[in-house]
């Protein structure tokens, strides 16, 4: 074929294949049409179920029936379900799906189909306490993409099931999860279920930076008062991050034991550490530390002196004393953040 | 006396048009082939992430551990909608955010329709001028609706008012937005997921622009969506789509992503202010950020993602007048091209990794070099022709290879659409959008090229005017 006419040919090729592409989508379009409005009556089919087990009443188990083997559809209708009902309203709709086999369902979807519907079954999961379900998401947080083991875990969490700060820390470190927000959250559960485990690993010797840090911030959450030593000795690690995640922990538990070492953290190399300090001080009312708070609010950085009026404001007399004072000096930027904390500016 | 070789001229002649062919050839053939590797890119990205959480799932997956968001928002002479716009952004379904607005000197009422609407008192906070911005003229706000802080100050453009919202903001993420965008109701719910899933690397996270013509807007928000009945904004809906769905979900996936959309886009503040803010003087501020956050942390070493992601969606209002269209497609040419002679160190430096190879390597031969090659074609076609040296069979088939490789872009990004996220109401909207794929590759591309040139144009003659935009107004529904 003369070359021309191959040219010819690709163009019009092209043009075809854009334009089959396109009518069959639109095709499928009508198709797609009617399952979209089918999948909304399912859906709202399946929230009439729930309310009807959440009433006793006796024709629930046929109105499951067409939905048994629908794991994606039972699972987000029911995690939005969950989402509103509680006490004995719950235990009556989990009660009366697990003796209609829905948790089987969703176990069995645990392993296969789309990411959406395995990360949506297993989050439903976390519903239904048991020995099959927690062996289902044991396996299910070994495999498959982070954010579905993540969820595994927090689902067997749920489930009254066993994660420990050691798994968790362990997947983190060796790169299993990532630090992400759902991480935190959970870490922070078990933390709160178990401190002293988390002290330990705080105290861990080569344990690695973000992991302290994400510890740190754990134990300050879950109000652990006995991680006060741990956390006095993370707030002098060589890395500043893990340092401000202990300050702003010990900030949060507020107990006057950290009076040193805030202290100490007042005056600190890394602004972020400071701030957290000045904003540990007016937390925990340490009016003992009237100066070294004072002394930031002439600091190159803004966001500390901010920090640090905002603090002295909450140090009762002797912190407002010490803004007057500032705010009656000659010293501008000081004077500054001090006035707009008399003002009621925070 | 000169002898005139008449048959070596013709022959030299013949050698530089066949070298102008292949040229133009070759680069055709390149760049169609990386726009279609762009497709498959993106059809591979929103695959991967087809099926996502909606509704109360995605509240229940993200609300938790969601970090506050400043939403910034620069307004001028937007007395009419300002208010609707700021009580649709008040309603947004987001566990923690503030809304700043920033009436950059207006010359209407748009500060007074604030502060009646919301009855705003003056008010004072403490913050600190790190990214340079016009003289504040003050605070406003209530104790009646804590999520809404005002800022009035002196004229100076959309990046120093955005830097001035910048100053105040105090959240850790910030987004930028424009007065008259609307945001879904879960919009920044899902902008934030990149954030919330990888805190310590993000720094960007880009949405998609819509075009809001032809849809039904109640409240500030679209209701229902619908194709525009003007056709030149049938035309950008296809084009947006072309823009958004296919080459920055791809640039995203490349890790490459030079452009955040200033209608939408979320970044942290930190990196945001290290970087000294928007800069001013330039009508390409939302490009040069990114830019400038790319080098940051390029030069810094440190790990660092700059995304874009599909589904969040802001509506926009696109021009229905071509006189308005042409000057702004200029003005986003020539913020291409300041963008890039600021930042021109970037191109194939190694230190900057794929940013300089891939991104600023298409900056220099699509933006920088494409509308002088656009030009010559132009110049060099005809003459050629009338000089007997074109064979003009062979111009014809190329013609149709490029115009089929345009509507296989243009309905393959539609396709994309309709396949991962089917957010078009009917058959009869992706029947006339379809067309219009096929139809926008017949003079509005080739007009599209000429306002490019002419961006060109005036930043080479140093013209630094925005231009007006003269909106409709969204169509309200009945």
């Amino acid at each position: 074929m003369p070359l021309l006419d191959v040219i010819w040919w690709i163009a019009a090729l092209l043009v075809v294949s854009a334009l089959a592409w396109m009518s069959g989508l639109i095709l499928l379009r009508v198709v797609h049409a009617r399952r979209t409005t089918r999948r909304a009556a399912d859906r709202r089919q399946v929230e009439a179920a729930l309310i009807g087990a959440m009433q006793g009443r006796s024709d629930v188990e046929a109105a499951f029936a067409p939905f048994r083997g629908r794991a994606r559809l039972l699972a987000e209708t029911l995690l939005d379900f969950l989402g509103i009902v509680r006490g004995e309203d719950r235990r009556l709709v989990v009660g009366a799906l697990e003796h209609l086999g829905a948790d089987r369902t969703l176990r069995e979807r645990v392993f296969s189909g789309s990411l959406p519907g395995r990360l949506a079954s297993v989050e439903a999961l976390g519903a239904f306490p048991g020995p099959e379900t927690q062996f289902a998401l044991i396996r299910a947080s070994t495999r498959g993409p982070a954010e579905v083991r993540l969820a595994a875990l927090r689902s067997l969490w749920q489930a009254g099931g066993e994660v420990d700060v050691a798994r968790l820390v362990g997947g983190l470190e060796g790169g299993e999860f990532p630090p992400s927000g759902a991480f935190s959250e959970l870490l922070r559960l078990v933390v709160e279920a178990d401190p002293a485990a988390a002290v330990a690993a705080l105290e861990q010797l080569g344990r690695s930076a973000p992991a302290r840090g994400l510890l740190a911030q754990a134990l300050g959450a879950a109000g652990a008062y006995g991680a006060i030593p741990a956390l006095t000795a993370q707030a002098q690690a060589p890395e500043a991050p893990v340092r401000t995640a202990a300050i702003e922990a010990l900030g949060r538990l507020q107990h006057p034991a950290a009076q040193p070492v805030l202290a100490r953290a007042l005056g600190d190399s890394d602004w972020q550490v400071r701030s957290a300090a000045a904003d540990a001080v007016g937390d925990a009312r340490l009016a003992g530390l009237v100066e070294g708070v004072a002394n930031l609010l002439d600091d190159p950085v803004w966001r500390v002196r901010h920090q640090a009026a905002a603090a002295l404001g909450k140090l009762g007399p002797a912190g407002t004393a010490r803004l007057e004072a500032v705010a009656r000096s000659d010293h501008e930027v000081a004077r500054h953040a001090a006035a707009l904390v008399l003002a009621g500016v925070a | 006396m000169i002898e005139v070789d008449l048959q070596a001229i013709a022959h030299a002649l013949t050698r530089f048009a066949e070298s102008i062919a292949w040229f133009v050839i070759a680069a055709g053939l390149f760049q169609n082939a990386f726009h279609i590797w762009q497709l498959v890119l993106a059809a591979r990205a929103l695959r991967r992430d087809r099926g996502g959480p909606q509704g109360r799932l995605l509240w229940r997956r993200y609300a938790e551990t969601a970090p506050p968001i400043a939403l910034l928002v620069p307004a001028y002479g937007e007395e009419l909608t300002i208010v609707e716009s700021v009580r649709s952004l008040l309603s947004l379904q987001y566990p923690a955010f503030e809304v700043v607005v920033v009436n950059d000197g207006s010359k209407d009422r748009t500060l007074d329709a604030l502060l009646e609407a919301f009855e705003l008192q003056p008010v004072d906070r403490d913050y600190e001028l790190i990214a340079p911005c016009a003289r504040i003229r003050g605070l406003y706000a209530t104790a009646r609706q804590p999520k809404l802080l005002v800022v009035d100050k002196e004229n100076g453009g959309k990046a120093d008012a955005l830097n001035a919202a910048l100053n105040l903001s105090r959240a850790p993420i910030v987004c930028s937005m424009d007065a008259d965008s609307l945001l879904e109701p879960d919009a920044l719910l899902r902008a934030v997921r990149p954030f919330v899933e990888d805190p310590e690397r993000m720094v960007a996270v880009g949405g998609s622009v819509r075009i809001a013509n032809g849809c039904e807007i109640r409240f500030g928000r679209v209701t229902r969506i619908g194709v525009p009945r003007n056709f030149l904004a049938v035309l950008q809906t296809i084009e947006y789509l072309r823009a958004f769905l296919m080459a920055r979900l791809a640039w995203s996936e490349l890790q490459s992503l030079l452009i955040i959309s200033g209608a939408f886009g979320l970044f942290r503040r930190e990196p945001v202010l290290a970087v000294g803010g928007y800069s001013l003087g330039t009508v390409g501020e939302d490009m040069e950020l990114v830019v400038k956050l790319h080098k940051h942390f390029r030069r810094e070493k440190k790990p660092y993602r700059v995304v874009f992601l599909p589904e969040p969606v802001c509506w926009t209002e696109c021009p229905e007048d071509l006189g308005v269209l042409g000057r702004q497609r200029a003005r986003w040419h020539r913020g291409a091209l300041e963008t890039f002679e600021r930042h021109r160190d970037v191109l194939f430096n190694p230190r900057y990794g794929r940013v300089g190879v891939l991104g600023f390597g298409y900056i220099l031969i699509v933006d920088v070099l494409g509308p002088f090659i656009e030009l010559a074609g132009y110049v060099l076609v005809p003459a050629f022709y009338l000089l007997g040296v074109l064979n003009a069979a062979y111009l014809w088939a190329f013609l149709a290879v490029s115009f089929a490789f345009g509507v296989v872009l243009s309905v393959g990004a539609l396709a994309l659409e309709e396949s991962e996220l089917r957010r078009f109401p009917d058959v009869k909207s992706l029947v006339v959008l379809m067309l219009a794929g096929i139809v926008e590759n017949f003079g509005y591309r080739q007009i599209n090229n000429f306002w490019r040139v002419r961006g060109t144009w005036q930043y080479l003659t140093k013209q630094h005017s925005w231009g007006t935009m003269t909106r409709r107004g969204f169509t309200k529904a009945a």
